[in-house]
């Protein structure tokens, strides 16, 4: 038997034929449905501490205490918070209880008043905080639980302190570590 | 002549196709539906970094699905859920608890009572659509970025997959 194709009606019927199988493929999946969600959060700025300025005692002599206020834009003790304005922090001061010359030697004692500290959410300076502008006159090892990063993104804290030379205090220079750890709270 | 043949054997081909297509459709017929819709989406709000976020599947912040079907009718609900969320070049990790899924068929769907509760969005669940041809599906979770998660806005994609019990080659 001789059968002949015609190309041209060949194409078309195969064409027809596969539409209603692309049409029977998709009625065998019909009854199935499935929906896009989305989850969305937006992450605030992260904390970053630094050191901005260190806690400088002046030439001290044996046996004779000195302090230096928490209010001296050059000697005293500053750092520099920044994160997401207007949000809780925890602030942590950890303080050490001895100087100590570099070859461990000797030791000379460093102590902090219950008002040593100050906590600025304004971004002033150590000697034109106010009351106002934070927490005045904290205890460093209970600082303020209320803290916020300020609303320009910034927080500073403040802080004096006191070494007691011995009469016998072996002459050098003298340091320690303090540290100030600082966390989100979730407020 | 080659090329006729080619085109012989290929309408063939389709023939078959479409006859074993069509007895398959008709050996096993199904009549149940189902429509699934995006009512709301997972959303977490602003996020402090090393403080997780909870969302609660009973907050109005939870993702809520709404399927759409035959009064009546058990479907299949599975999940496809991310374990991150993503900004550009940085990712967030995401927890679904095993209890973070909720379901309800009733008439009056209620967010903080479910008809069904504490479901895990990570197996498939058989659950009946209502009488009024409905059934709302909510989602919760949690967020877990870092200590210093860079900032920005993170999205990630849940996807939900509603099938007939009846349809063929169901789960």
């Amino acid at each position: 038997m001789n059968i002949r194709f015609n190309p041209a009606k060949v194409g078309r019927v195969s064409s027809l034929l596969t539409v209603i199988l692309v049409l029977l493929v998709a009625t065998s999946a019909f009854g199935q449905d499935a929906a896009n969600g989305t989850a969305t959060a937006t992450v605030q700025t992260a904390l970053a501490v630094t050191a901005t300025n260190q806690l400088i005692f002046p030439t001290v002599f044996q046996g004779v205490a000195t302090t230096m206020g928490k209010t001296n834009n050059d000697s005293t003790a500053e750092f520099t918070i920044t994160g997401q304005g207007s949000a809780g922090i925890n602030l942590i001061l950890s303080l050490p209880e001895y100087l100590a010359l570099a070859d461990g030697s000797d030791r000379m004692t460093i102590s902090f008043s219950a008002t040593d500290a100050n906590v600025d959410s304004t971004v002033t300076t150590p000697a034109t905080f106010a009351g106002s502008n934070g927490w005045i006159d904290q205890n460093p090892r209970n600082l303020p639980a209320a803290a916020v990063i300020g609303s320009a993104g910034q927080t500073n804290v403040y802080l004096g302190g006191k070494v007691t030379p011995s009469t016998y205090q072996t002459a050098g220079t003298y340091t320690g570590d303090i540290i100030l750890s600082v966390a989100y709270n979730g407020t | 002549m080659i090329i006729r043949r080619s085109l012989a054997k290929f309408s063939l081909l389709l023939l078959v196709i479409f006859l074993a297509s069509s007895k398959l459709t008709y050996s096993q017929p199904f009549t149940d539906t189902a429509v699934v819709s995006l009512v709301n989406n997972l959303v977490f709000g602003n996020v402090l970094p090393g403080i997780p976020v909870t969302i609660s599947k009973r907050s109005t912040f939870a993702a809520e699905f709404l399927i759409q079907g035959t009064a009546g009718s058990d479907v299949f609900i599975s999940f496809t859920l991310p374990k991150y969320m993503t900004t550009t070049g940085n990712y967030m990790r995401t927890i679904f608890k095993t209890t973070d899924c909720a379901m309800d068929s009733s008439a009056t769907p209620d967010q903080a009572a479910p008809t069904l509760d504490d479901v895990s969005p990570w197996r498939t669940t058989t659950y009946t659509i209502g009488s009024n041809s409905e059934l709302t599906v909510w989602l919760g979770g949690t967020v877990v970025p870092d200590l210093v998660q860079q900032a920005g806005g993170y999205t990630a994609d849940i996807v939900i997959f509603v099938e007939p019990v009846d349809a063929p080659g169901g789960p």
